[in-house]
């Protein structure tokens, strides 16, 4: 498994899965450089000249799955990406699974 | 109130009362008149004075003014004067459903008119603060408070806290396809709904590839209007005004109004009116209908209402349909602009 790319993430930046649908705009990044997976594999940007989708699917322990329009975090509350259209994988930085961000809970207001 | 206790004055005598300082006392809640009715017919084109004036003096009145147009709202006369006015009437039957209004919920019907008469819809943000603040006053006042005693008497509350997901969101290409999907519950608008949507709402901000956004309701309804059940759980009304202006589905969906297409079916009341609104395209099933019922609870519209209707079909009709609480079918609203195209069943 590769490393994933080692320049640092820039918000509004697209990336796709190779081994599911999943693709993701980064909302929040670090400076330093953050290996994502999705399904256990390296993410790429989106429309990269990379090779199709392998066809394998996501590595057994990381086909949790992704939902479209949900935000995922680490827990340095300092990486958020937006998913945009969901697959079968799971989103990772540097082999620690994302969350899924939920909105701060407010009460109702009538 | 029947239609003969209401009292319509003729232009001259609404001139004449105006007149004097203390007028607004004699109106309003506090005062011996739940509204003021002139028949704008009566003056003929010679009567003295100008609408701008008669403007002027109406706008101190703490209560509902209405222009009664028998002739209907676009005759020459009515023109002239209606501008002066909150709401016109074409028949003593509207009439008497505002009068009815005023007479139920004064300081509802009041705050109503005062607040459209700000003309704060003209700016987004301007807008949606003023009806906030107007709501705010009203959940703190005794009008509503008599509505939610009945109510809660009648309808404990419900809550199910397995409720599945309030919105389903699709993508199809470069289309966002957002259902409201509480389709038991007619697609009350909860909290938990508004979060949902103002999530789905934030993708297609975010993601500029998604060129529309199609906002639909599952089920029989495209929305009955707020969830009744939540009402009265505010923390209080000062911070339910900081949670509407802090979170707000409306600001969201007015952001994307250009790109948003809201298909809307049977009731599409309330928040679920107001909401559809912002939308830049309004696309209407004939079964749709349309109403504005917040004010028999003791509230104004609260979900941006008084600032999408009125942006759509104007202040005296936005005044029309929450004064009178009627209902509008599919082919007014269109006829209106409040919807831009009909839908096939």
């Amino acid at each position: 498994m590769s490393t994933g790319s080692p320049a640092p993430l820039k918000p509004g930046t697209r990336l796709r899965s190779t081994v599911c649908a999943t693709e993701v705009m980064v909302i929040q990044a670090p400076d330093t450089p953050v290996a994502l997976t999705c399904g256990g594999a390296p993410m790429v940007p989106l429309g990269a000249p990379e090779p199709a989708a392998t066809g394998s699917g996501p590595a057994p322990d990381a086909g949790g799955g992704t939902q479209l329009g949900k935000r995922y975090a680490d827990g340095s509350g300092r990486l958020e990406l937006l998913c945009t259209r969901p697959g079968a994988g799971t989103l990772a930085a540097d082999g620690v699974p994302l969350a899924i961000k939920s909105p701060r809970p407010l009460p109702a207001s009538d | 109130m029947a239609p003969d206790e209401v009292r319509v004055h003729t232009l001259a005598e609404a001139i004449g009362r105006l007149r004097t300082p203390d007028a607004a006392e004699a109106f309003g809640p506090l005062g011996d008149e739940r509204l003021l009715a002139v028949d704008v017919e009566s003056g003929g084109p010679t009567l003295p004075g100008s609408a701008d004036a008669l403007r002027t003096r109406l706008a101190r009145l703490p209560c509902p003014t209405v222009a009664l147009a028998r002739g209907g709202a676009h005759g020459a006369v009515a023109k002239r004067w209606a501008q002066a006015f909150d709401v016109v009437v074409e028949s003593e039957e509207e009439l008497a459903r505002v009068a009815d209004t005023a007479a139920r919920v004064p300081i509802a019907a009041a705050t109503c008119a005062q607040l459209l008469r700000l003309g704060a819809w003209r700016d987004l943000e301007a807008g949606l603060v003023a009806e906030s603040l107007a709501y705010a006053t009203l959940q703190a006042g005794p009008e509503f408070a008599a509505w939610l005693e009945a109510r809660r008497a009648a309808h404990p509350p419900r809550t199910d806290p397995a409720e599945p997901p309030p919105v389903r969101i699709a993508r199809d290409g470069d289309r966002l396809h957002v259902t409201l999907d509480r389709p038991a519950r007619r697609n009350a608008f909860s909290a938990a709904m508004r979060d949902a949507l103002i999530e789905a709402l934030a993708l297609a901000a975010a993601d500029a590839s998604l060129r529309e956004v199609q906002l639909d309701g599952a089920g029989p309804a495209f929305c009955a209007g707020g969830d009744l059940d939540e009402f009265g759980t505010r923390p209080d009304p000062a911070t339910a005004h900081v949670v509407r202006t802090t979170r707000s589905a409306a600001r969201a969906l007015a952001a994307l109004a250009p790109r948003v297409v809201a298909v809307v079916h049977g009731a599409c009341v309330g928040a679920g009116l107001e909401l559809a609104a912002f939308a830049g395209r309004v696309r209407v099933r004939p079964d749709a209908r349309f109403q504005l019922p917040e004010l028999a609870m003791g509230l104004v519209p609260g979900a941006g209402g008084t600032v999408s209707l009125p942006r759509r079909i104007g202040r005296h009709r936005t005044a029309w349909l929450a004064l009178t609480g009627s209902a509008i079918d599919a082919r007014t609203a269109l006829d209106w602009g409040l919807a831009d195209e009909m839908a096939p069943a």
